[in-house]
């Protein structure tokens, strides 16, 4: 082949892989929304985030890192995605401290609670893996760690599936309903992870049977992927402090979550739950004024989390105090957008 | 390992470069790459599988040879004698052709039994068991488990090809017996054809081959466009001609729903079968081997004669020299012609033949596809067509004459190439029920219970035969390509070399909006029960 010619191919192999890299990064389920904060994570600036919460959207509802900052001085931010499976966190581990030196993570429990529906697994796990660009590094180790446990689920995925690598390529099926040009919005990404949700429910509904102090045995994988992220939050000299954030609980999942406890009580470790009988009253919820939906605070239960988490951050960890430090000026400006943003949605749904 | 997965794009990503960073020193070997490449695709099927493949190709070498000794033993005896006469020197070409024969004969015959066995005997045994079965109700003779290896049929007639080749004295067997499993098992041509020649592949095969940046280019821009075809275009268009024709639900369809049906089912069939033709022509023109041709755009054609040179057309040149012109000129059809000249006049006499060679070619035509009533009816239905079609030749020139049709004008040809469609539909309308019963009950729909308002889409029935607005929407497009493409290449434009000849942006967009338009409206990956091609169950 002559050299010109290989030029050729090769330029035209590039031009392919950019328009199948540019598909990809429209072409997903509008669900992994929260990619622009996680990918915007990475270019903070170096060694100014000291905690950093890692998890599911009970996370991103609940913890306003702008509010954390403006009344109690501490840089946090939220890696979090839509429905985290327990197999997401350790490449969010990863990611995370690809960037920054955070000395706490305070991780979701809920990641670790699921009740094994494959379907449901697989496109959760898609939210997680979308959200990172094709041929990244945290894309293949993330689609690596989903494929271990998926393929073991669903006879139907196999354990070396590289479509899962080009969402244009796994999803081309769903074109109808997934292609979306989100990728030229800029969602959530100056409220450093916080996600506002609007809207009010009533979640009084929930019978006393849920606060259930029985045990139910983890799933294999949940277990297994818990004992990874605390081994390697050992390793990296990484404290961790577990949250469960405000949500209807039901019995399964007070019974998986009570399991939880007790292993995290082994290791020492802390943990804050917001969904036991006692923690509701400790932190006191008020069911029809805090809640967005069954699983989801709204603004109002989030300045409520946001309060308890930073405040237990402060007494119990070693944080420094950073209100006053220019690298983290950022901070007020995102708190301030945050702010505005919920004037306007008050306003728009006022008005309605 | 079907063409349209990923494990064959892998497959051939893997292979080309390694068959083409063989140091020239050691090209002469190039084709034993090949040949492991074809039983490495072949063992994805499945080992047992390959047994089959390994005893046709056993055979076909053994027998290629022995025939080969015969004939060179021939040449060599009435070389070794100056003196010989002619009478007997004929004498002994005789006694050669007659060894020759016997060989050839026990050679095909067990190529056929094998394909009868494997193929259709469980088949035929269904089909016994429920003729019976109306009778008696107990009566049931078990099905024998095996397995159908992929691509029997082809492979068979492949290997019938070379063997009828080298009795004739076409060219010489072959000595090499890798050379000879290489040819019969060439991994683009294994699925669905083409049927090859060795005179014109297989010599290609063996050759040494040193990269062509343009044939890659052309190969894989062939590629492309058979992935359109299959993925775009046919495995959409199944979906409604599978949910119709569907032995559960077409009692519920209207005629003209059937209509509609049978107009997809010919879309499908004819962009799966050329989709995937041009698949393998285009993977093994990069391979550096050239495969004919297997489609002329047959909807150009006028005639039913014309349609079967393009339709299928290495089947057609297949059943055209093996099996058309040695009927046509063996001697009890000969004899029978002349008695018939003889006793009803010229006109029967030409007749006869006219009527006994498309009756045998189109039965085998039918039977090759299936074992079952509707593929002998299919096989009868086209028999007759063309018989008439010739029989009726003379009829129709007077009518031309009398009525002065000018068969050059553009709307003459037009109805033609209807004529031909409706016709050939009718032959499809024969296959694709699920059951004679169905067949009936169809014919019957199309002329007591039409239905009109579903074609114009007032009954609200028109997205409800598995395809919704959207998909429908994009296979239309998809055929409208098909159909640009096909009307230009009609006329005589190259699409390829044309396309090549652009500015580099210009095509570089088409091609990259090509492989676009297969990435996303492509039917593939999980979750979907891609059909498989077509013409891989035959």
């Amino acid at each position: 082949m002559k050299k010109n010619q290989l030029i050729r191919l090769i330029c035209f192999s590039l031009c392919v892989l950019t328009v199948v890299c540019f598909l990809c990064h429209v072409f997903h389920y509008d669900k992994a929304r929260m990619r622009n904060p996680v990918l915007t994570y990475a270019k903070l600036e170096k060694n100014t985030i000291d905690t950093v919460l890692i998890g599911t959207s009970g996370i991103h509802c609940s913890y306003i890192p702008g509010r954390a900052y403006d009344k109690y001085g501490i840089t946090t931010y939220n890696c979090t995605i839509d429905g985290m499976r327990a197999w997401g966190v350790l490449p969010m581990m990863k990611y995370v401290l690809r960037y920054q030196k955070p000395q706490l993570m305070i991780m979701d429990m809920r990641p670790f609670i699921d009740s094994g529906d494959s379907t449901y697994n697989e496109q959760r796990s898609r939210y997680f893996n979308e959200i990172f660009p094709v041929f990244s590094y945290f894309r293949f180790i993330g689609v690596n760690q989903s494929l271990k446990y998926l393929s073991q689920l669903d006879e139907n995925t196999g354990r070396f599936d590289m479509s899962y690598l080009f969402n244009v390529v796994r999803y081309h099926d769903m074109w109808q309903d997934t292609l979306s040009f989100s990728v030229l919005k800029n969602s959530y990404a100056y409220t450093f992870g916080f996600r506002l949700n609007k809207g009010e429910l009533s979640t009084k509904t929930i019978p006393e049977s849920a606060y259930s102090d029985e045990r139910l045995d983890l799933l294999w994988y949940s277990e297994e992927c818990l004992d990874e992220v605390i081994e390697y939050a050992e390793k990296k000299g990484v404290q961790l402090l577990f949250i469960n954030t405000p949500m209807t609980i039901t019995e399964e999942r007070a019974k998986r979550m009570n399991t939880i406890h007790d292993k995290l009580d082994s290791f020492g470790i802390p943990y804050i739950d917001f969904c036991t009988k006692s923690g509701e009253e400790q932190y006191h919820f008020d069911k029809s004024e805090d809640f967005r939906d069954k699983s989801h605070t709204n603004y109002t239960g989030a300045k409520k989390v946001t309060d308890i988490v930073a405040q237990y951050v402060l007494d119990n960890y070693d944080v420094p105090d950073r209100s006053n430090d220019p690298s983290c000026d950022y901070y007020k400006d995102a708190y301030e957008q945050t702010v505005n943003e919920i004037k306007r949605l008050k306003k728009a749904v006022s008005s309605s | 390992m079907t063409f349209t997965s990923y494990k064959f794009l892998l497959f051939v990503g893997i292979l080309i470069p390694l068959y083409y960073l063989i140091p020239n020193k050691y090209k002469k070997y190039q084709w034993i790459l090949l040949l492991i490449a074809n039983y490495i695709f072949y063992l994805s099927t499945g080992i047992p599988q390959i047994a089959f493949i390994v005893l046709s190709t056993a055979v076909t070498y053994v027998s290629t040879r022995i025939m080969q000794k015969f004939r060179d033993d021939c040449s060599a005896l009435i070389a070794a004698t100056p003196d010989i006469t002619r009478d007997e020197k004929k004498a002994q070409k005789a006694i050669a052709a007659a060894k020759i024969k016997k060989v050839q004969y026990a050679t095909i015959a067990l190529h056929l039994i094998v394909l009868a066995v494997v193929k259709y005997l469980n088949v035929t045994i269904g089909n016994v068991n429920s003729i019976v079965g109306a009778f008696k109700s107990d009566f049931a003779i078990p099905t024998v488990s095996m397995i159908v290896p992929l691509g029997i049929s082809f492979y068979t007639f492949t290997s019938l090809a070379y063997i009828l080749d080298v009795a004739r004295g076409k060219y010489k067997a072959e000595k090499n017996c890798f050379k000879v499993a290489l040819f019969i098992s060439y991994f683009p041509t294994i699925v669905q054809g083409p049927i090859c020649r060795f005179d014109e592949v297989g010599r290609q095969l063996i050759a040494e081959h040193h990269f062509d940046y343009d044939r890659f280019v052309r190969g894989a821009e062939l590629m492309l466009w058979g992935f359109f075809k299959k993925l775009v275009i046919a495995d959409r268009a199944s979906l409604v001609s599978k949910t119709v024709f569907s032995a559960e639900n077409y009692q519920q369809y209207s005629g003209s729903q059937f209509l509609f049906a049978l107009v997809l089912a010919f879309i499908y069939l004819y962009s799966d079968f050329s989709g995937g033709i041009d698949i393998a022509r285009g993977v093994s023109e990069i391979l550096g081997t050239d495969l004919p041709l297997n489609f002329e755009r047959p909807l150009y054609a006028q005639s039913l004669a014309e349609y079967w040179r393009r339709w299928h057309m290495t089947l057609g040149g297949f059943m055209r020299d093996y099996v058309f012109y040695p009927v046509m000129l063996s001697k009890p059809v000969l004899k029978l012609s002349k008695k018939a000249a003889n006793k009803w006049g010229k006109f029967a006499g030409k007749m006869v033949p006219s009527v006994i060679t498309p009756a045998v070619v189109f039965f085998l035509m039918g039977i090759w596809h299936g074992a079952s009533f509707q593929y002998i009816l299919y096989g009868v239905y086209n028999a007759f067509m063309v018989s008439s079609g010739v029989a009726l030749e003379g009829f129709f020139n007077k009518l031309k004459k009398w009525l002065h049709i000018n068969d050059q004008a553009y709307s003459y040809k037009l109805f033609c190439m209807a004529r031909v469609f409706v016709i050939t539909s009718i032959s499809r309308l024969i296959v694709n029920p699920p059951s004679i019963a169905a067949l009936g009950f169809i014919i019957k729909s199309l002329f007591t219970n039409f239905n009109v308002d579903f074609l114009f889409g007032l009954d609200g029935k028109f997205f409800d035969l598995g395809l919704d607005a959207k998909n429908m929407f994009v296979m239309f497009i998809g055929v409208l390509i098909f159909a640009t493409v096909s009307i230009v290449s009609e006329h005589g434009m190259n699409v390829r070399d044309s396309l090549n000849r652009q500015n580099i942006v210009f095509r570089w967009a088409v091609l990259i909006a090509l492989f676009v338009i297969v990435l996303i409206f492509g039917k593939y990956g999980r979750g979907y029960d891609a059909a498989s091609f077509l013409y891989q169950g035959f």
